[in-house]
């Protein structure tokens, strides 16, 4: 599941940044920043993102998730911060 | 439905200005103002009764779900209009990045104005890529700060793109009150 989480952010992010145009986006891998310190996408960039990506993982498991909600933001590392802790968050919602 | 508050300083409880000031005071979002200095509550309630007398500027606390997250600021209202915002770090992410897109609204469609500018730190990189997600176009710059600048039309327009479609979308769950 893990492996598929994290080929659906990276399509995501390839398709995204057609239209950003964002060089650090180019070629996304698990390790490439999404927000905070040094983070590709501003936060209207990170909810549009994030909006695309709960669509389509409603698609591909059947299950409908909501990234961006207190429980996120609370946490004390961000969810957000790269590819690999944004499909690690996305498994532990799918998981629960 | 969620609802979202931009209440004029005005109007602000003692409470409600010390959490606004506590926010507006914290390092990082200093290090991106234009003005860096650490605000005392005696200046920000000077400044805040000069409000109620000054017709040129409009400045909102943002309250979501009744907690405040951050500010919104228009001023040189009667000339070239410009807007600022700050919003403290772990806030709803949602409520902060749609509050700017409902107050640009209001200033296109309840004030009437065409065009909207603002003044950026150049090393805001992230300030100077939200606007420009917006329809802003950089106007001029020094070696410190970069002037952007949108119209009506401009802010329509980036509405309709893919980035904004799916925030816009986000906007139909919530409750916009303006106190003004």
């Amino acid at each position: 599941m893990q492996e598929k989480i994290q080929e659906l952010i990276i399509e995501t992010l390839k398709e995204f940044n057609e239209e950003l145009e964002n060089e650090a986006l180019e070629n996304p891998s698990l390790k490439t920043k999404l927000y905070g310190a040094s983070g590709a996408l501003d936060s209207l960039a990170l909810v549009s993102f994030i909006a695309d990506i709960e669509e389509r993982v409603s698609e591909e498991f059947e299950s409908d998730i909501i990234l961006a909600d207190e429980k996120a933001m609370s946490a004390k590392t961000s969810p957000f911060r790269n590819v690999e802790s944004l499909s690690l968050y996305i498994k532990s919602l799918l998981e629960e | 439905m969620k609802n979202l508050i931009f209440k004029n300083y005005i109007h602000l409880s003692e409470e409600e200005n010390i959490k606004l000031l506590e926010i507006r005071n914290k390092e990082f979002i200093r290090e991106v103002s234009l003005n860096t200095k650490e605000i005392s509550l005696s200046e920000h309630m000077i400044f805040v009764n000069s409000l109620k007398e000054n017709s040129s500027k409009k400045y909102f606390a943002v309250f979501i779900e009744g907690q405040i997250i951050g500010g919104l600021n228009i001023f040189d209202i009667e000339k070239q209009i410009k807007w600022g915002m700050f919003f403290d770090e772990n806030c709803d992410l949602v409520s902060k990045s749609i509050s700017p897109i409902f107050l640009i609204n209001y200033i296109f469609e309840t004030l009437k104005k065409d065009e909207l500018s603002c003044e950026i730190k150049k090393e805001n990189l992230n300030a100077i890529s939200f606007n420009k997600n917006m329809g802003f176009v950089n106007l001029k710059e020094d070696d410190k700060i970069i002037t952007m600048k949108t119209s009506k039309e401009d802010f329509k327009k980036a509405k309709k793109s893919i980035l904004l479609k799916r925030v816009v979308k986000k906007m139909q769950d919530i409750n916009l009150i303006i106190k003004d």
